[in-house]
């Protein structure tokens, strides 16, 4: 359609060297506004990740706290003397006798039971009897007392709840009249 | 910090590269090299913002020429509003504030806004039909359709030239 010289001559119309500087000025501004915004952009979700992250294995580990006089349980024997008083009222213990007194606090639905004997369960604010029985479910701050039937057996009490399930094994000394709880795994 | 410096690189090829085409391209609609470097500047712009990536390099220049043409016509419809002319109209007018470009491009830059795009990227620019198509969404039918008509309507008028002289 048109010969080579005409091509030539068109391509011979550039850009000015002005432009070129316009536009490489527009880079840098854009640039560095863009990378602020994106190191602060991921530097953020880095953090909700974080934050995420460890309450989530927080909420995990710590769902349910088992704890006997104000002692959270372990993995060594915790001992407590029978029918302590410690944290809970005269009418808790009245209540069931001569028992083991444990407290528990479920963030979470949380469900106990033993394998030996019997539990009552009362609010631990309000000191209302909310059970009897060998399993029961629960949320919130409650005391239990486990009247361990046949005391000459190692007796076990099981915590379960949407994230993990806890064996607590729970022995009787005669002689000293005072209970050992540990956590078994 | 290698990274920026990389993309900065990355750019600055990607502005060698394709600036011309699009000033000329910009340059046959407006026919204001002032109004064509600020629209060549709008298009990098928003390459900067967007931060699009693309398949390959044909891919891109599809993507430059399309935003490009775009623009000019953005351009010249704020102005036929402004100026209360059509499209074509301002096309025509705009040409008397031109000096000493080429007469090819002249000539080319006096078809209308539907054939200048496909016969500036074809003949001047020397892409192949089915570049433009997809450069300008378009079927590959169509591009060869308005090559035809462009080409027509610049032996009219190349004729009427010789006739004038």
């Amino acid at each position: 359609m048109f010969d080579d010289k005409s091509i030539k001559e068109y391509q011979n119309i550039k850009v000015s060297d002005d432009l070129k500087k316009r536009v490489m000025e527009t880079y840098e501004n854009k640039s560095y506004k863009k990378s602020n915004i994106s190191f602060y952009r991921y530097a953020s979700l880095i953090a909700a990740c974080f934050v995420i992250v460890f309450s989530s294995a927080y909420l995990m580990l710590f769902s349910t706290s088992v704890s006997v006089n104000g002692t959270k349980v372990s993995k060594n024997y915790l001992t407590v003397q029978n029918n302590v008083m410690g944290t809970f009222s005269q009418r808790n213990i009245d209540a069931f006798g001569d028992a083991l007194p444990i407290e528990l606090k479920a963030i979470f639905e949380t469900t106990i039971s033993v394998n030996n004997g019997e539990f009552s369960v009362s609010d631990k604010k309000t000191g209302e009897l909310l059970y009897i029985g060998n399993k029961y479910s629960f949320k919130g701050d409650v005391i239990v007392k486990w009247n361990v039937e046949n005391k000459d057996s190692m007796s076990e009490m099981k915590v379960s709840n949407v994230f993990y399930d806890e064996i607590f094994e729970v022995k009787y000394d005669a002689e000293n009249n005072n209970w050992g709880i540990k956590k078994d795994k | 910090m290698n990274l920026i410096q990389d993309e900065k690189i990355e750019f600055e090829k990607v502005y060698d590269e394709l600036s011309n085409l699009l000033y000329r391209l910009s340059l046959s609609h407006v026919k204001n090299s002032q109004d064509a470097e600020d629209i060549v500047h709008d298009v990098f712009a928003k390459y900067i913002e967007v931060r699009k990536t693309f398949k390959d390099d044909e891919h891109r220049r599809a993507w430059f020429v399309r935003v490009t043409v775009n623009k000019c016509h953005d351009f010249l419809r704020k102005k036929s509003h402004r100026d209360h002319l059509s499209l074509d109209d301002i096309s025509e007018i705009s040409q008397n504030e031109n000096l000493n470009l080429p007469r090819v491009f002249n000539l080319v830059s006096s078809l209308s806004e539907k054939y200048k795009t496909v016969m500036v990227l074809h003949y001047l620019e020397g892409y192949g039909v089915k570049e433009i198509s997809s450069m300008l969404y378009i079927s590959v039918s169509a591009v060869k359709m308005r090559l035809s008509r462009g080409r027509d309507m610049l032996k009219d008028k190349m004729e009427k030239e010789e006739e004038n002289v």
